[in-house]
């Protein structure tokens, strides 16, 4: 590793930058076009074209380089160039006029930069205004317009991302260029992350182990690296009203630039109420009780967010220092935690206290991005540390016997880790693009709590992985091949622990074992290999084979106790192999003048999956139901997405998305636990005002569609279908730098009564939420 | 290249369809055929203090069955069951039953006998629920019997 790093620095040479000149022109009309986005990427750096259409970026390094460049109504576009010593590279830029901005031209993966032309996986890319302005209160909830993602909620303020039907430890999250951790095995643990500090998120469609590591199994969701500023002093502010919990919320962001420096700083702050739903009793263990005055008793919440970014632009490339706190303190609906009374869920006269229980998380990163242009390319290096510490409180209640716990928190759970990944991406001159890097990850986890669900343990992550991805000269179309190879190793040992049975009030008859001193090593391997054919203008097919190696998780590998958030027992077992699975994927995209096509199908194959299987044995710990035990059976995931979008003219589109998710367990033959139900939404958008570019007024109605999904894992409710309406309206307003966009609408305009099949409430049977009225805005300058 | 995804995705296919011949695991639930009180079939039944119980439950299964579960709580807060609503509040209850037992099952088709003596400290509404499950893990539709205790 040392040698490594070594001959990668020896690399970094004397540096000598020089500037790049530009005009953007309409490749129809040869006019200049202004106030279009030119973005040198490798160094996050962004200008605006002047009235002329001219665009400077002073001092850049010398090397290879590309450009993206934005424009509204117009096709974006993609263009590589290579600055040489001492020189002024000079660049005219034509835009062709295109219904669809073509923003996903410009994706690219976040690590290797594979742009979605030549990558074998399709992506997706959403902007910070795009989420800012889309329904929800939390990332997940933001990102499940995108057909294929949906989200496994627990009331209004935590719910974490459903990639196709994979979630928690399958589905990697990137964040400051780092593997977001936080306690992710449990259903009912939110994300953690802002949606307000998003610039801009990547979903890669399929598995990405070979560059993103064991967890990324399911898909990845990478949001991209807090973009350089612009000289001077700018921000932003956006704000979240939702009637149905009264939540309140808003976010600053200032960024300062001068000259090579820049810093930014991001704060947050949500606060929200106690959930209504249209129903009037729920079901806890099979037990109904009455739902007090139509609402989820203690549901409110705080969340407090903070980023600070400095960074540096270097001679060669930049360094980047990034901070950020999350932190909730948010009440547990008391009906589903422990066997409740009719008594205690009832109502406390006041929908915005967190009584008892509730939680609170804390969720810090510190994180470097270091970037520089070596005479092989670029090297990259994303380094930091992160503690996530989740606490539930829960007023004490004894185990048979055993005395009242003098103290509130049921479990205290510490999650420390620190992580490397350092890579060099480098581009022959034939334009091969070759990544090679290193991971390295240490995890360290303490418990405390009078409850037990998992114990102290250590965990450490090592990989070294090498992708290419290069033309195919021969083929007649356009074609472009990646091939990739990943090793892991992986180590997880745990403390033993035992719980005291109480024989009588003062004394102990025996323990029970919740976990044994247990060393776990594994080794593995992923591979992938994939083409992207463009098959004639404006039409694109991708496909990708797989295999994919993901090491068993501590959750899966150690818990052993009543999971409130779940509602049962659930047990891991120590001996569980690491999952190995074969996928292949396929994505197809046409695009026309005034039409818009995108489709993506998968197989996946596991050999062993693993997931919680309900046991032929009852909890001997109270409120613990029946035992589920972590177990592997092969199994079979399949499915699709589409996506088609009509520009009926220059005021008008119409959009269809659809998704189906089959999941198949071989043994039992029925479909694995929270798989999505097939789901179609359609929207229709209407510019009903325009002014100059500078005010846009749109409506926006929008259908939503969910079969009913009978196809259930054993032991699972089946979720009846439901169709529900949205109607919106967006304001975007400029005036003298300033940009105010605005989304005001109603969701559920028919305060339709429907379950989620991915939310830990549908157990409870506990509908969604009622008629919904929101506004949210952002204030750009 | 192509030949080989696309004999990668026949096969990917065809294993779809040869899964659905493959011999699967039991999926049905238990279902509690008869439980009766004292011989006396029902779900409520009015008991005095010092009653003997003898309470008789048939539970079966397509396979085998694993575990029976028979727990006694207070029912005064007026909670219902699945299938059994009843949320009428009632008065709170005097005395404390509480009673947890697990029992090993064997077999498709078992009749369990178990006797219980209502203490004679206690008054108003107790549930006697019985929960089960089969060694595929299929849980049953729990049966809930409501004692009021005068």
């Amino acid at each position: 590793m040392r040698l490594f790093f070594l001959v990668l620095f020896l690399g970094i040479g004397a540096c000598v930058s020089a500037q790049l000149h530009g005009i953007v022109v309409d490749a129809l009309t040869h006019l200049p076009l202004s106030h279009a986005h030119v973005e040198v990427h490798e160094l996050n750096t962004n200008v605006i074209t002047d009235g002329k259409g001219y665009f400077i970026v002073e001092e850049i390094p010398v090397g290879k380089y590309h450009l993206h460049v934005l424009k509204e109504n117009y096709a974006a576009k993609l263009i590589d160039f290579t600055m040489e010593r001492d020189s002024t590279t000079t660049l005219r830029i034509e835009l062709v006029s295109s219904n669809f901005q073509l923003n996903e031209i410009v994706i690219e993966d976040g690590t290797s930069k594979v742009e979605v032309r030549r990558s074998s996986q399709a992506m997706v890319s959403f902007s910070a205004s795009e989420l800012t302005l889309s329904n929800g209160l939390t990332l997940s909830d933001k990102l499940k317009s995108q057909p294929g993602i949906s989200s496994i909620s627990t009331g209004a303020g935590m719910s974490k991302p459903q990639i196709r039907a994979y979630s928690g430890s399958r589905c990697f999250i990137q964040d400051l260029g780092m593997k977001h951790e936080a306690q992710q095995w449990g259903s009912d643990h939110g994300l953690e992350i802002d949606p307000f500090q998003v610039e801009n998120i990547e979903w890669r469609k399929g598995a990405g182990n070979v560059v993103y590591g064991s967890d990324a199994i399911g898909g990845v969701l990478s949001i991209r690296l807090p973009d350089v500023p612009k000289e001077g002093v700018h921000g932003n502010m956006g704000s979240i009203f939702q009637s149905n919990n009264n939540t309140l919320g808003s976010s600053a962001q200032v960024s300062i630039r001068k000259n090579k420096n820049y810093f930014k700083l991001r704060s947050t702050l949500m606060n929200y109420g106690d959930m209504k739903l249209p129903a009037e009793t729920f079901t806890y263990l099979r037990r109904v009780y009455p739902l007090a005055e139509g609402a989820l008793q203690n549901t409110a919440g705080k969340d407090f967010h903070e980023q600070a970014v400095f960074g540096r632009l270097l001679s060669k490339g930049k360094i980047q220092l990034s901070q950020s706190l999350y932190t909730q303190r948010a009440g547990l609906f008391v009906g589903a935690i422990g066997v409740p009374t009719v008594g205690n869920v009832q109502s406390d006269g006041d929908s915005r206290n967190v009584g008892f229980p509730n939680v609170s998380l804390r969720h810090f990163k510190s994180a470097v991005h270091f970037s520089s242009n070596t005479k092989w390319g670029w090297f990259e290096t994303n380094a930091g540390v992160q503690e996530n510490r989740r606490q539930e409180f829960i007023l004490p209640r004894r185990e048979g016997f055993q005395p009242l716990p003098s103290y509130n928190v049921a479990h205290d759970l510490r999650l420390r880790t620190a992580q490397i990944n350092s890579f060099l991406r480098m581009t022959s001159k034939e334009g091969v693009k070759t990544l090679v890097g290193l991971f390295a990850e240490l995890l360290q986890h303490s418990r405390g709590g009078f409850d037990f669900l998992l114990p102290n343990y250590d965990g450490a992550q090592n990989a070294v992985y090498f992708q290419r991805n290069g033309a195919l000269q021969h083929r007649k179309k356009e074609t472009f091949r990646t091939v990739g190879i990943r090793m892991e190793q992986g180590r997880m040992m745990n403390e033993s622990f035992r719980s005291p049975v109480y024989a009588s009030v003062d004394s102990i008859g025996s323990y029970y074992v919740r976990a044994n001193e247990t060393t776990r090593n594994f080794l593995g391997w992923s591979f992938e290999i994939g083409e992207a054919v463009a098959i004639r203008e404006g039409q694109s097919l991708k496909y990708s084979l797989q295999r994919a190696w993901r090491m068993p998780n501590a959750a899966e590998l150690f818990i052993n106790g009543v999971h409130h958030g779940t509602f049962r027992h659930e047990q891991g077992n120590a001996m569980l192999s690491p999952e190995v699975g074969y996928f292949f994927d396929a994505a197809y995209e046409l695009q026309t003048k005034k039409f818009r096509l995108s489709a993506a199908a998968y197989a996946h194959y596991f050999s062993n999956y693993i997931f919680l299987r309900a046991s032929s044995f009852y909890s001997e710990l109270s409120d613990g139901g029946q035992v589920h035990v972590y177990s592997q059976d092969r199994a079979m995931f399949s499915g699709g997405e589409l996506k088609s979008e009509f520009q009926l003219n220059t005021r008008t589109k119409l959009e269809w998305s659809a998704q189906s998710v089959f999941s198949y367990l071989f043994s039992s033959g029925t479909a694995s636990p929270f798989t999505p139900p097939v789901s179609s939404t359609f929207l229709f958008q209407h510019k009903l005002f325009e002014l100059k570019s500078r005010l846009n007024i749109l409506l926006e109605v929008q259908g939503n569609w969910a079969a009913a999904q009978n196809r259930v894992d054993r032991n699972e409710k089946a979720t009846p279908g439901y169709e529900t309406l949205d109607a919106r309206l967006k304001v975007e307003w400029k005036l003298r730098g300033i940009t105010l966009e605005s989304n005001a609408g109603v969701n559920n305009v028919f305060n339709t009564f429907y379950y989620n099949h991915a939310s830990n409430y549908r157990r409870l049977n506990l509908p969604e939420m009622g008629r919904n009225v929101f506004i949210q805005t952002l204030i750009k300058f | 290249m192509k030949n080989y995804f696309l004999k990668s995705a026949v096969v990917l296919f065809v294993s779809g369809i040869v899964l659905q011949s493959c011999q699967q695991e039991d999926t049905t639930a238990p279902i509690f055929s008869s439980v009766s009180v004292n011989e006396v079939l029902g779900q409520d039944f009015a008991v005095m203090p010092g009653d003997s119980l003898s309470v008789r439950v048939t539970i079966s299964d397509e396979n085998s069955l694993s575990q029976l579960k028979a727990s006694i709580h207070d029912a005064a807060d007026g909670h219902g069951h699945e299938g059994e609503v009843d949320t009428a509040a009632v008065v709170p209850n005097v005395g404390l039953w509480v009673d947890s037992r697990i029992f090993s099952l064997s077999g498709s088709n078992v009749t369990k006998t178990l006797n219980y003596v209502v203490p004679d400290t206690i008054q108003g509404v107790w549930h006697l629920e019985f929960q089960a499950v089969d060694e595929s893990g299929n849980a049953a539709e729990e049966f809930v019997i409501e004692f009021d205790v005068q």
